[in-house]
């Protein structure tokens, strides 16, 4: 398979496992009594085992209880969160029109705020 | 290992934040989150025993820092200048458009070595956190579907009552003689 699809297969399960753990810690570590979070947490854990297995087997390894598990978890988180850091300066210049607008756009007239001025 | 602790200490110190004020924990978020970044910070100096993978991820936090928090200081600067809701404050707006211009040349100065395949190839990350967000929600919509729906509540007591109307009162500013 080309070597960049590859890239971009282990990226997208890369932030696929990220995502899956984060929520699963979240769901543990906010549990409540009216929380139900046992089938999410097992289908999530399922779901992040199948791209471990994906991964391993890209790498080229047999899966068995003795495959590089977690250090194929390791590289995975790893992976997604080196992929936010890289793609956020895109969402940064995107917010920076928002952020111009905000800057040059007339101030809201409003009776209460100029009271607050006024003071 | 101690990266980890620290990722994982951030996480439950957001977790927490999350919950709201009603749960006791709340009020233990931000000790826990700072102690996981202290955490993640404190492993940037630990050089020993690190893997190769961890090694790389901390070269990588120290190439997104510097641009990131000086974009950030750079927006709160903006909008704390910015005439959302009061006039126009001069001195935050230039001084914030000037750092996040600065963060743009530290992005590039930290970041020379990525090449746009890089950063096109990690966009793609988006599909898979895409993916597992949506199919969150699938699975708490079914959870949630299958919660017997409870009886009709019963009235409230007298006392309970009380309680309501002394809550309206104090907040519609009604005096209670």
């Amino acid at each position: 398979m080309n070597d960049i699809l590859v890239q971009v297969l282990i990226s997208i399960i890369g932030g696929f496992i990220l995502s899956n753990i984060t929520l699963i810690i979240f769901q543990v570590v906010s549990y409540h009594p009216y929380s139900k979070p046992i089938v999410p947490i097992f289908f999530q854990s399922i779901s992040v085992f199948l791209g471990l297995v994906i991964l391993i087997l890209i790498d080229g390894y047999e899966i068995s209880l003795s495959s590089q598990w977690v250090s194929e978890l390791e590289s995975s988180l790893i992976l997604g969160i080196t992929d936010i850091m890289r793609i956020l300066p895109l969402f940064y210049v995107l917010m920076l029109y928002f952020l111009f607008r905000a800057s040059t756009r007339a101030p809201l007239e409003s009776p209460i705020l100029e009271l607050l001025d006024s003071e | 290992m101690l990266f980890w602790l620290g990722f994982f200490l951030m996480l439950v110190g957001v977790s927490w934040a999350r919950m709201g004020p009603s749960f006791q924990r709340n009020r233990y978020y931000k000790p826990i989150f700072i102690i996981g970044l202290l955490c993640v910070i404190g492993n940037l100096w630990q050089s020993q025993d690190q893997s190769r993978n961890i090694e790389e991820l901390l070269n990588h936090i120290v190439d997104f820092l510097p641009w990131f928090f000086t974009g950030f200081l750079g927006y709160y600067l903006v909008l704390l200048g910015a005439p959302t809701y009061m006039k126009v404050r001069y001195p935050p707006l230039i001084i914030g458009w000037i750092i996040i211009f600065v963060s743009f040349y530290l992005y590039f100065e930290y970041n020379n070595h990525l090449s746009v395949t890089d950063i096109l190839v990690s966009l793609s990350t988006i599909l898979g956190i895409s993916f597992s967000l949506i199919s969150f929600f699938f699975l708490v919509r079914f959870v949630e579907n299958r919660i017997p729906l409870e009886g009709i509540a019963p009235e409230l007591t007298d006392s309970e009552k009380e309680f309501v109307r002394k809550i309206i009162s104090k907040n519609i500013g009604v005096d209670e003689k």
